[in-house]
Formats: C-alpha cells, structure tokens, sequence
C-alpha cells in the first residue's frame, strides 16, 4: 500500500471546537424555530405562495392580462410608490374607513351598551336590527352613493354600515357578561352607576369591546373599498376598478396587497392595543 | 354573661318573610325569621338546600328586600347600614376581577369607597399578611389556587373594616383539606379582629368548629328552628374537632336538623 500524502485540503476541514461550537449554534436555532415557531412560518409561507404562483404560470401558460408575473406586480409597486401616486390613493381610502370605523365605534357602543343593559329594550330593537341586518350591503350601497354622491361620505358610511352590527352585537354580549355576584358585590359597597360603569362593566367587556374593534378596523377597510367600487375617482377601491377596465392585471395585483398591507396594519395595531389593555389577563379567557 | 350581650344587638331581625315570584308561582323563602346577633358573634346559618339561608343573608345585607318585617342593624335600617359600609361580603365562588392582579382586588372597595390613596398601600399590606398573601400581591386570579382566590376575597371584605362579615358559602367550592385549614384561618381572622361574622354553610362540622351560635334552618316554613349555643373554648385548633364536646355538639345541631 502506497501511504497517500495528507489531502491538500486538510487545513480547510473544521476543527473539533469549531465543530461543537457549530453544533451547539444549530441546536440553539433548532429551539429557536421551535419557541417562535409561528414567526418562522410567516416568511415561509410567503415564499411558498410566490414560488405556487410562479409554478402556475409556468405550467398554465398564462398571459400577464389573466395573471402577471410576481415581479411584474412589483416592477408597478415601486413605480406607484415612487412617484406617489399610491399614497393619495392610501389616505384617502383610509380617511373614508377610518370616519366610519369612529362613527361606528360611538354608536354601536353606546346603543350596544343602552340594549346590553335592558333587555325591554332590546327586545323591542331587535326585529329591526334583524331586518337592518339582512339587508345586503351591496343592494343598497348604489342608493348611498345615490343619496349622498362621490365623496368621502358615502364610502364612510358604507364602511359604518358594514361594521356596526358585529361591533353592536360585541358590544351587547361585553355589557352582559358581567355576572351578578359581581354586580352585587358592588351593590354591597354601594357603588354609584358611574363607578359600576368604569371599575365593572367596561373593563368586564373590554375582550369583546377589542375583538369588535378589531374585526371592525378591517372591515371598515372592506365597507371603504366597496363604496369605491361604484363611484368616484379616488381611493384603492378606484384604482382595482382603474385596473380591471384597463386590463392592467399588474395595477390590480399592486392595489390588492397595497390593501392587504393596510388592513393588516390596522388589525395589527389594534392587536397591539388589546394585549395593552389586556395585560394580566388569562389568554384564554380573551 | 359575657361582655357581648350587655349591649344592643348589632343585628335585630323581626318577623321577617320573603315571598318570590307571584300566583301559583309564588315561592315563601322565609316566614316568621326572628334573630338577635351580638357585636363580636360568629354565627351560622345552617340547613337544607332552598330553606332560605342565603335569602336571610342577603336580607341582613340590603342585596334584597323582605316582604314583610323589620331587619336593623346598629340600630338602623339595613340600607343604611349598607350605604354607611357596614358590611363586608364573600360569596361561594370568590368573584374577583379578572382584569386586577391581587392587590388592585383587594384595593376595589377603598377605590370604590372614596378612601384616601395614601392609605391603600398599607390597609392592603396589613389584610395581605393577615390572609398570608403577602407574596402574591402582584399575582392574577387565575394564577392562583380556588383557596388561596378566597383568602383574596376575605381580605378584600375586610380591608375597608366593615362592622359585620357577611359569608355565603365560602368553602362550598373547595376540597375538604384545604376547607379545614381555612376553616382555621377563618377563625384566627375572627380572633384578631372584632368583626361580627354571619356564616351560610350546608357543613355541620363547619358550622360548629367555627361559630359561637349556630342557627338551624327548616325548609317550608322557611324558618330558623333552633338555635344551638357553640360554648367551644378559644382558640379552637384542629385538635378540637376531636373533643368529645365537638362531637356531642355535633351530634345535636345533626338532630336539630332531621326534626324537619
């Protein structure tokens, strides 16, 4: 046998320390993608839908007026927020959901509250609630545009309607889940309306009051965008419909996530909001 | 005669009756109910289930009205007393607030009450020990054991140094070991301070290890059929529930109790 000199590249293999320093870094990431695992999942998933989305073009064939490339809808990303175009578009759309979201947050709270404290009351309300409830948005947001033409209102009020059942009925369920040794032990200290108010009731439907407003930020966006859909010349909503009667699918692509964005950062803010407000509390109980 | 008796009852109930509902649906809770209880008393109102024990405590407490008959306490009408804070409540299930870690529970009546802020601290530190929390001042409810969520809501009820300790069924909901230490931490509670206790229990032991009286309740009327005198010397420890006193009176708030 022949001894073979040491491989040239010998120096170049890692050390025994390097090796369990490696190890010791690898198992430090495996736990780290165990204990944070759903962190790891969101750009994963997000690479698995570009790459899903990629394959299908390439497989299906189709043209960029039935579905764009992922960069061309980028390529239109940078163009519309480098020369602006996009932000215009943003704040008006979000002023529109925004005033709706506030107008539903003051009278679906406090209807909710006024209906969640009698039940008389709320059984004399609640044929027209349902009614009012069943009533498609769509059916009649086309009078609403009608009634108070293009502007901002119109869409503002959409956006109300859209949001103030799930908020007033949150609200109501909140407001009755108060239970009443809790309330007598505030009779027991003879606690005034308002204290039993502030110290019992609000923070009782605090949870619910927050998932309200929660689904209610994100779908005031949705109530906005329809509203745009039927008229006017502003707004996301305006520029998805802009897209479509250009078969501009890329601007359509682009408007999409730009709304998608959005609406994840208001729900996210409101998320933010509610673990504050909530601190201390037995998750599962929220 | 002990020094208790010379005075005026603290709490003076008079021919009450209670009447729920109406027409065929009516229900008396209570009928003809006469009680004289003395400052520094610990008295429990024992009986079968729907006899009306919690109704009479929540008559001495102004939670609820009776339909007729006259209730006082310190010489004054019950709403008085509840407006002038006279009384301190725990119920079966310890209702604190979920949302409030231990000590912010325990501060709620002061918050409620209108007692000055710089007092909190020490008033809430001084019921802490005496309930043997002190280590659990930041904790939540739901971090806490059923016993230990108890022993907040005691401390909340004492904290603002009501006269009369209203208790409905406090231990009902826990385990039978952990109910006997706090039957004893009840009692040195008792001892240390000068609160006059009204205690609702369906437990003959409990009601007699822990009371100086025990009011035994029949079901329709319902009425308080026999009052029993606990003459149990102070302190009572564990060794008491194995006196033949304990186990005589036992026995006898036991035949109070199948007369009916």
């Amino acid at each position: 046998m022949v001894s073979r000199p040491a491989p040239p590249y010998k120096n170049l293999l890692p050390s025994k320390a390097a090796v369990s320093t490696i190890r010791s870094l690898w198992i430090r990431l495996i736990k780290l993608v165990k204990n944070r695992f759903e962190y790891f999942l969101i750009p994963f998933s997000i690479i698995l839908f570009i790459a899903g989305w990629k394959l299908i073009i390439r497989t299906q064939g189709f043209p960029e007026y039935i579905l764009p490339e992922p960069e061309a809808v980028w390529d239109q990303l940078v163009v519309v927020i480098e020369n602006g175009y996009i932000f215009e578009h943003v704040t008006y759309t979000l002023t529109e959901a925004l005033y709706g979201f506030l107008a539903s947050l003051l009278f679906a709270t406090s209807l909710g509250y006024i209906l969640g404290k009698s039940r008389a009351l709320e059984k004399a309300a609640s044929p027209y609630i349902v009614a009012a409830k069943s009533i498609p948005i769509l059916g009649i947001a086309p009078l609403i545009i009608i009634w108070f033409g293009q502007g901002i209102t119109p869409k503002a009020i959409i956006a109300f309607l859209i949001i103030f059942f799930p908020m007033l009925v949150n609200t109501i369920v909140g407001i009755r889940s108060v239970n009443e040794d809790q309330r007598e032990l505030m009779r027991s200290y003879s606690a005034s309306k308002w204290q039993v108010f502030i110290r019992l009731e609000l923070p009782a439907a605090m949870p619910l009051l927050l998932a309200g407003i929660k689904i209610g930020l994100a779908r005031s966006m949705m109530g906005a965008i329809v509203g745009e859909y039927l008229g006017g010349q502003q707004g996301l909503g305006f520029l998805v419909n802009l897209g479509s009667g250009l078969s501009e699918t890329p601007l359509i692509f682009a408007s999409i996530f730009t709304i998608i964005i959005i609406t994840l950062i208001l729900y996210g803010s409101a998320a933010i909001l509610e673990g504050a407000l909530l601190k201390g509390r037995r998750r599962d109980a929220v | 005669m002990n020094k208790q008796t010379m005075s005026k009852p603290i709490i003076e109930i008079q021919d009450i009756s209670k009447e729920f509902g109406s027409g065929p649906n009516k229900v008396e809770a209570l009928t003809n109910v006469d009680l004289k209880v003395d400052s520094g008393e610990f008295i429990s109102l024992i009986g079968p289930s729907g006899c009306g024990k919690s109704t009479l405590l929540r008559v001495i407490g102004d939670l609820i009205s009776p339909t007729t008959g006259s209730a006082q306490v310190k010489e004054k009408s019950v709403a008085q007393a509840r407006t002038d804070r006279d009384y301190g409540i725990v119920f079966q299930a310890p209702v604190l607030f979920e949302w409030r870690n231990v000590r912010r529970n325990i501060e709620l009546p002061l918050q409620v009450m209108g007692v000055p802020k710089s007092e909190w601290t020490e008033r809430v530190d001084a019921q802490l020990e005496l309930v043997g929390l002190q280590d659990f001042d930041s904790h939540y409810p739901w971090q806490l054991s059923g016993g230990m969520q108890q022993r907040v809501a005691i401390a909340r009820a004492l904290v603002f140094r009501p006269s009369i300790l209203l208790m409905d069924e406090p231990f009902g909901a826990l385990d039978e070991m952990t109910r006997e230490y706090m039957n004893l931490e009840l009692l040195n509670i008792y001892t240390r301070t000068d609160v006059t206790i009204i205690f609702v229990t369906h437990s003959i032991p409990e009601a007699v290890f822990l009371s100086t009286r025990v009011a035994v309740m029949s079901k329709r009327p319902g009425t308080i059929s026999h009052v029993v005198p606990i003459e149990l010397p102070h302190p009572r420890s564990f060794d008491t529930r194995e006196t033949s006193q304990y186990f005589e009176l036992v026995t006898e708030v036991r035949e109070a109790l199948r007369e009916h």
